[in-house]
């Protein structure tokens, strides 16, 4: 059916009368641009999170008692370590810090620096961390959020901590915690780990949690049921249970804007249902010639339905450019904190450029589909005109 | 459920089945107005408007078919990334057989696209001749095509409400191997027995195509999707993914291994539709070169990645 | 050969009002006939060219062209038919006012599997035998009103059809085009294409090539 011939008939009506589109392919632009925005934010936070996510521990374990996550005993670190499978032990002390004048949180992250596994993975943050000059003195890495708290409130250098016990603990700021991490680290605070458990108040020979990684992903259930067993008040958290969370957290966030969206969507395709049910003079004409000529009508609704999906076409590319440059280059305003939310501290995250085919599929499933069923009644019904009744 | 509702491709994909469905009815609408008013060899006035009613019913199935198409990869896909929140799952095969839908609704996916094609079939000669003989029939086949899109239809939304994210599911790993499905009677053959069936069933398409025995065909042409069907998964499935333990129709469609699942199981579709199209309609010619170029064109995908192996390692798996 | 049995036609007004344009016309035109259909408007001429031209059905009768009756033929087949045997110069200036006169031209050929060069052939020829080839890039609605007449010829002759029919042809035109105009109609004549024209212009009364002569008046041949 397409041949070369009518392909290039197309182009030329669509080209020589392409007036007569330009309102429905503006409007098309800011839709597509609108509901591109959407999946590429949405698709950057999850990337975000799986960045972060991947270097984490294979399994958090805790005490908990009485429904309660209470100081884990130093001394299980060594009891998970002989079990075969199990690599990479190692003790975190972290907790929540009020910071009294913003009435925001700050997280503390205790670290082992004497455990190569934890200073590998900080490493993998900042790359040029000197472990040495870090423990030279009390010092401290900070996410972008707290910096930012902490230079509006005037500690440019240091802060000072205000421990359980009634005493000060004065912590140098050594460096910031880099943009790509900054959905989950935002408001973090790292430091060596007696420092944080100082900070924290926790007692010695105590942790926060125990983290430990298994060598053969095969192996993760029934190294599982060996910790349980070898302590009862214990509470194990996956890796896979984590992003899984997160997975739904952010399906669930899109996809309320999706349900927005659709609403949106429909009215825009209501729209040009009606646009189309409007038959112009000019149309009419158009097509009585082509009929007069000898078109039959499934050649013309093809001609109709051939320009509309170009003029989808092209405004699915300019809206998926318009949304790149948006989402991207400034940083979604608007949109951002519609989908950030503000949790602890304002997120001022920049978005990771992560765009692959799929998602630009979705966008074009979503978008190109609806608009070529919604206008194959109203063409139909303009193709079927006898052409007699236009030229008299 | 919600969980499943609510990610994107999921939605997505819903969304574009309910804009099916919906221009689909109006079709449905139309064609049951033309069934009941027509009348073979007359030449009224409202004749010819049912006639100018047609060409809605025929651009609506044109262009559902070819979304249709585009749906099925999509489809695929999901699944795919749906084993990322369902447990368990390591690829769309255990998405798919998390519970009793998920099957049918994939298998009457290809059955309705099948049908589709036969209709254009259908169309096309009814076009060619100038009275419409065929007319009235292209007309209770869509309603047929369109009965079977309601089941597909309401088995994928059954399929995803009932997906559950909190239970583990299992992967395509446990789901074929060979003491799973022990009923079949083709997994208590082996390797090679099942390799032998396959290519006996190929030459038997060959023969009845080559004597232009329509009946042979369609035995033979059922009975080969059939087998071809396992021994893709539990033969030439394995070669590859070069892992004798990996026997999966699922992971094959992944960019790990070049899409290459896609290319099999599409030829297979399109050699398929041919065979069916010549046993179906008395008006299609029988191209007996056509259908073989496509069984072979299977026969090459299929048996490419196997050669490769035993090439380039000097052994079988 | 077109033979014309019994054809009546007749439209229903809004107001419920029946009206006949055509009553019981039968009429038969050999190939390469040219026929002029003369009579005041509303007499029924443009209804029955139409007719013939396959953009109209008839209310009753058959109208069959070469042994194919038309009337039973469905759109799909009736829109071929009038693509291949019918070249239609219209009333009023039916043209894509925006495109080129070569590329109007191209509107009847698209449908067809043709090759590039050989549908530039064609619109070659076409604008050749319609004298308008000097004119051929240039934009419809620059052109003179008997230019555009003569690229609605073109565009009647470029799929080469057998029948020619020309509704009130020279309506518009002054005295030269409309004497260019029976210029062209005198070549296709002699090419032996059947020529139909409805027309109440006396200056086709005695003209030379006019093999018959009809006379129309509410709908019937006199």
């Amino acid at each position: 059916m397409p041949n070369k011939n009518f392909i290039h008939f197309l182009l030329l009506l669509l080209v020589t009368y392409r007036n007569k589109h330009i309102s429905i392919f503006i409007i098309s632009t800011v839709v597509v641009a609108l509901l591109a925005s959407l999946f590429f934010i949405s698709t950057s936070i999850k990337k975000e999170i799986d960045l972060t996510l991947d270097a984490q521990a294979d399994f958090v374990v805790q005490r908990y008692e009485a429904g309660k996550a209470l100081s884990t005993p130093e001394s299980w670190i060594d009891e998970f370590t002989q079990i075969n499978g199990v690599e990479n032990v190692s003790a975190r002390v972290y907790g929540v810090h009020f910071f009294e004048p913003a009435e925001e949180y700050f997280l503390i992250v205790g670290i082992d620096f004497f455990d190569e596994h934890t200073t590998q993975a900080l490493q993998k943050l900042i790359n040029s961390i000197d472990v040495d000059k870090f423990l030279s003195k009390k010092n401290m890495i900070i996410g972008e959020g707290v910096k930012e708290l902490l230079d509006y409130y005037h500690y440019f250098d240091y802060y000072i901590f205000r421990p359980p016990d009634r005493g000060k603990e004065k912590v140098y700021i050594y460096d910031v915690l880099p943009k790509e991490t900054q959905i989950i680290s935002n408001d973090i605070i790292f430091m060596d780990i007696d420092e944080a458990r100082k900070v924290l108040g926790v007692e010695d020979g105590y942790v926060t949690d125990i983290v430990l990684n298994i060598a053969n992903p095969l192996e993760v259930q029934t190294i599982k049921r060996k910790l349980i067993i070898s302590h009862f008040n214990m509470r194990i958290i996956e890796k896979s249970a984590m992003k899984r969370y997160y997975a739904n957290l952010f399906n669930y966030k899109g996809g309320i804007f999706l349900i927005f969206y659709i609403v949106i969507l429909m009215t825009f395709f209501l729209i040009l249902y009606q646009r189309y049910s409007m038959i112009s003079h000019v149309d009419a004409k158009e097509i009585a010639i082509l009929r007069l000529v000898g078109w039959r009508i499934n050649e013309v609704i093809w001609l109709k339905v051939g320009e509309n999906f170009l003029v989808a076409l092209f405004a699915y590319l300019l809206g998926v450019i318009l949304a790149y440059v948006f989402v991207f280059y400034l940083n979604a305003p608007l949109l951002r904190d519609i989908f950030l939310g503000s949790q602890n501290l304002a997120h001022s995250a920049g978005f990771i450029a992560n765009i692959n085919m799929e998602v630009l599929g979705l966008i074009f499933l979503l978008f190109v589909i609806p608009f070529i069923v919604a206008i194959l009644v109203p063409v139909w019904r303009v193709a079927m005109k006898e052409p007699v009744e236009v030229m008299r | 459920m919600s969980d499943i509702l609510l990610s994107l491709e999921v939605s997505v994909l819903l969304f574009s089945q309910f804009v099916l469905f919906f221009i689909l009815s109006v079709a449905c609408l139309y064609a049951l107005k033309i069934l009941f008013h027509y009348k073979k060899g007359a030449t009224t006035a409202l004749q010819y408007t049912l006639e100018k009613h047609s060409y809605l019913v025929i651009v609506i199935i044109q262009v559902v078919l070819l979304i249709k198409i585009l749906l099925v990869p999509f489809f695929t896909y999901t699944l795919n990334e749906l084993s990322t929140i369902v447990p368990g799952a390591m690829c769309g095969a255990g998405v798919l057989n998390s519970n009793d839908y998920g099957e049918m609704t994939l298998f009457l996916k290809l059955i309705v696209i099948m049908l589709a094609l036969l209709w254009m079939v259908l169309n096309k000669q009814d076009q060619k001749v100038p009275r419409s003989p065929y007319f009235t029939y292209k007309l209770w086949f869509f309603l047929f095509i369109y009965v079977m899109f309601l089941i597909e239809l309401f088995l994928e939304v059954k399929f995803f409400t009932t997906l559950s994210t909190a239970e583990p599911v299992s992967c395509c790993s446990s789901i074929y191997t060979q003491n799973n499905e022990s009923k079949n009677i083709l997994l208590s053959l082996s390797f090679f027995q099942l390799l032998g069936v396959f290519y006996l069933v190929y030459i038997g398409i060959v023969v009845s195509a080559l004597v232009k025995n329509k009946v042979l065909l369609l035995i033979s042409s059922i009975l080969f999707v059939y087998i071809a069907y396992y021994t893709v998964i539990y033969d030439f499935g394995i070669y590859i993914y070069e892992l004798p333990t990996h026997k999966c129709p699922f992971c094959m469609l992944q960019s790990d291994y070049y899409y290459v699942g896609y290319f099999i199981f599409s030829s297979l579709f399109i050699a398929t539709f041919y065979a069916f199209a010549t046993v179906v309609y008395p008006f299609v010619k029988f191209d007996y070169k056509r259908i073989i170029f496509w069984y072979s064109i299977f026969i090459f995908f299929t048996s490419l990645p196997f050669v490769i192996y035993i090439v380039k390692n000097g052994t079988l798996l | 050969m077109i033979v014309m049995k019994n054809v009546s036609k007749s439209f229903t007004h809004a107001s419920q009002e029946m009206f006949h344009a055509l009553h019981n016309i039968t009429l038969l035109i050999e190939d390469g006939q040219c026929v002029v259909l003369s009579g005041i408007s509303g007499s029924g001429k443009s209804t029955l060219l139409s007719i013939v031209g396959a953009i109209m059905r008839p209310t009753s009768g058959s109208v069959e062209i070469d042994g194919n009756n038309i009337v039973s033929f469905s759109d799909y087949h009736l829109s071929h038919y009038r693509n291949k045997t019918i070249g239609y110069v219209t009333q009023s200036f039916h043209l894509f006012e925006s495109l080129s006169v070569r590329d109007n031209l191209l509107a009847p050929l698209v449908i067809n599997d043709l090759s590039s060069s050989k549908i530039e052939n064609m619109i070659e020829s076409a604008l050749k035998q319609a004298n308008i080839l000097h004119k051929a890039n240039k934009k419809v609605f620059t052109l003179s009103g008997g230019e555009k007449q003569r690229c609605l010829i073109a565009r009647a002759l470029v799929n080469d059809p057998s029948i020619i029919l020309c509704d009130e042809p020279t309506a518009s035109l002054d005295k030269k085009n409309s004497l260019e105009f029976i210029e062209i109609i005198r070549t296709l004549h002699k090419l032996g294409k059947t020529i139909i024209i409805a027309t109440h212009d006396p200056l086709f009364e005695e003209l030379d090539c006019v093999d018959r002569f009809y006379k129309m008046n509410e709908g019937t041949i006199e």
